[in-house]
């Protein structure tokens, strides 16, 4: 498994590389080491796209995002939590890996075209999802002990589940 | 024992140098012992004039002053002075006014001060168009003062060797047809450098070596600005204030305990640019730059309990902030205008890095941290 999560790591990496032209707005930010906090607010662009590396210890994560969006989040560590609001106008995407004791995931789209997709491997994982818009799809993967789902739809929905037990 | 020297101009009109091109005014003065003064007084030439007076021993006094009358007859004018102290508690004061008759290329004054010992001080004036200046002390508690006012070239070095010593370099003036340069070395400890440059062009360079330095560096020109600050050891402090259409600047500090702060602005669509490289201890780099067009600024600092914080207003913004080999760093970006980029790498513990980026089109930041209880704040 720790091989395909690493493969899962590189896939979203790529995905948040050619994000630089034009009017998008663009955070990459890496964090190695104990502690780590991030809080990002894009809210005043026209697109925002957003990269978040947090290797730790207790890693955290605060996004606002706002227009057509993208944040890719990858938390390594003994505490992942990660809150992030999407309100879109557009395109709205949200890619998040976790692994860790504990994980914590709550995600807020409200827009059109919304895809969340989640991974969470570790103890005690929690999912927190909301989408609001016409066209909703959320991929949400969960392994481990203490599995926690919460999903909210509205509009067009497709979902897919997974949660798989020690 | 006092002894003193008067020599008029016209005693000596004949006796011109074989170094000295023009048939001005031509004075050689020696004394020795201490307690010497010597006052050449070489105004109103025709031709221009030539003084060299060197004294040895203590409390020594010279006193050179040579102009022109503004004539435009034959060969440009060019003013001429050479004091050589060694001793203590010596002064020296030059004054040389060329009309600027002939052009501002043309004349010319030209200053050497050489002072050996303690508690020695110069002093020159220089007006008109075109002054070069020299001033070499050694030894400790002394103060060089230079002040060229004229229009065109003109061109100032200050090198003091020793403890608790200043130099003070005002250049130009508001015409804005000057191309100023000035360069300071000072080693020793307790040391002061102050620039200001009025003119068309200014460069600067000061370099000190030693303990407990100052350096201000102010330039304000309609053209092109740039200045270099190199400071070594403990407890430096580099202020750069700068006003053109392009300016640069640098400042180096290794040591201990130093600040540099860097203000720039643009009269227009100019480039700015800053970097601020700071090894050792107790930094601080605090970098302002405002204008319509691009500006870059780079800190590098390395070590213990450093701080950066980056101002920009502008169009396509750059900024990279370098806080590695060290802890409890802290960076501070804000970055306003069209096409802005920023660059955050810590490497340590307990960082926090702070980016803003607003008003205008296409935002970039990169935050990368190592260490223990990192924390990045970004707004977009």
């Amino acid at each position: 498994m720790k091989f395909g999560c690493v493969s899962f790591v590189a896939a979203l990496l790529s995905l948040s590389g050619p994000a630089l032209a034009g009017e998008t707005n663009f955070v990459a930010i890496t964090q190695i080491g104990e502690g780590a906090s991030v809080t990002l607010d894009q809210t005043e662009a026209e697109d925002a796209r957003a990269s978040l590396t947090q290797v730790g210890d207790l890693n955290t994560a605060h996004i606002v995002q706002a227009g057509g969006v993208e944040a890719v989040l990858l938390q390594n560590g003994a505490g992942n939590n990660a809150v992030i609001t999407q309100r879109t106008t557009g395109a709205a995407e949200a890619w998040l890996y976790q692994n860790g004791d504990s994980n914590s995931v709550a995600l807020d789209q409200d827009g059109t075209d919304n895809t969340a997709l989640t991974m969470q491997y570790g103890d005690a994982n929690s999912i927190e999802l909301g989408q609001f818009g016409d066209a909703n799809m959320a991929t949400l993967m969960q392994a481990g002990i203490g599995l926690a789902l919460q999903v909210t739809q509205l509009g067009g929905a497709a979902i897919t589940i997974t949660q798989r037990g020690p | 024992m006092i002894r003193k020297l008067l020599v008029s101009a016209s005693a000596l009109a004949l006796m011109a140098s074989p170094a000295f091109a023009n048939p001005g005014n031509s004075s050689d003065v020696y004394q020795e012992n201490t307690g010497n003064v010597a006052d050449v007084d070489q105004s109103l030439s025709i031709w221009g004039s030539q003084s060299s007076v060197n004294q040895t021993g203590a409390d020594n006094s010279a006193s050179v002053v040579q102009s022109d009358d503004g004539s435009d007859v034959g060969s440009s004018p060019s003013n001429s002075s050479t004091v050589d102290q060694s001793g203590d508690s010596n002064i020296a004061s030059v004054t040389q006014d060329n009309s600027g008759s002939a052009g501002a290329d043309d004349d010319a004054n030209y200053s050497t001060i050489t002072q050996t010992g303690i508690a020695s001080s110069a002093t020159v004036t220089q007006g008109g168009s075109g002054s070069t200046s020299s001033v070499t002390q050694a030894g400790d508690t002394q103060s060089a003062l230079v002040d060229q006012s004229g229009d065109g070239l003109n061109q100032s070095t200050i090198d003091q060797d020793g403890s608790a010593n200043s130099a003070i370099l005002q250049q130009g003036n508001t015409s804005g047809s000057e191309s100023l340069a000035s360069s300071i070395s000072q080693i020793g400890a307790n040391n002061l450098a102050d620039v200001v440059q009025f003119g068309g062009d200014a460069d600067s360079s000061v370099d000190q070596t030693g303990d407990d330095h100052l350096a201000s560096v102010f330039q304000d020109a309609s053209g092109d600005v740039t200045s270099s600050i190199v400071q070594a050891d403990l407890a430096n402090s580099a202020t750069v204030s700068q006003i053109g259409v392009h300016a640069h600047s640098i400042v180096d500090q290794s040591g201990t305990s130093q600040i540099a702060t860097v203000t720039q602005i643009s009269s227009g669509w100019g480039a700015l640019s800053s970097t601020i490289m700071q090894v050792g201890d107790s930094n601080l780099a605090d970098v302002l730059q405002a204008g319509d067009g691009p500006a870059t600024s780079i800190i590098d600092q390395a070590d213990t309990l450093m701080s950066a914080f980056v101002n920009q207003d502008g169009t396509n913004l750059f900024s990279e902030v370098l806080q590695l080999v060290g802890d409890s760093n802290t960076a501070i970006v804000t970055q306003s205008g069209d096409s802005k980029t920023s660059y955050v790498s810590q490497d340590g513990s307990g960082h926090s890095a702070t980016v803003t980026q607003t008003s205008g089109t296409a935002a970039v930041s990169f935050v990368t941290q190592f260490g223990v209880g990192n924390i990045a704040n970004v707004t977009q």
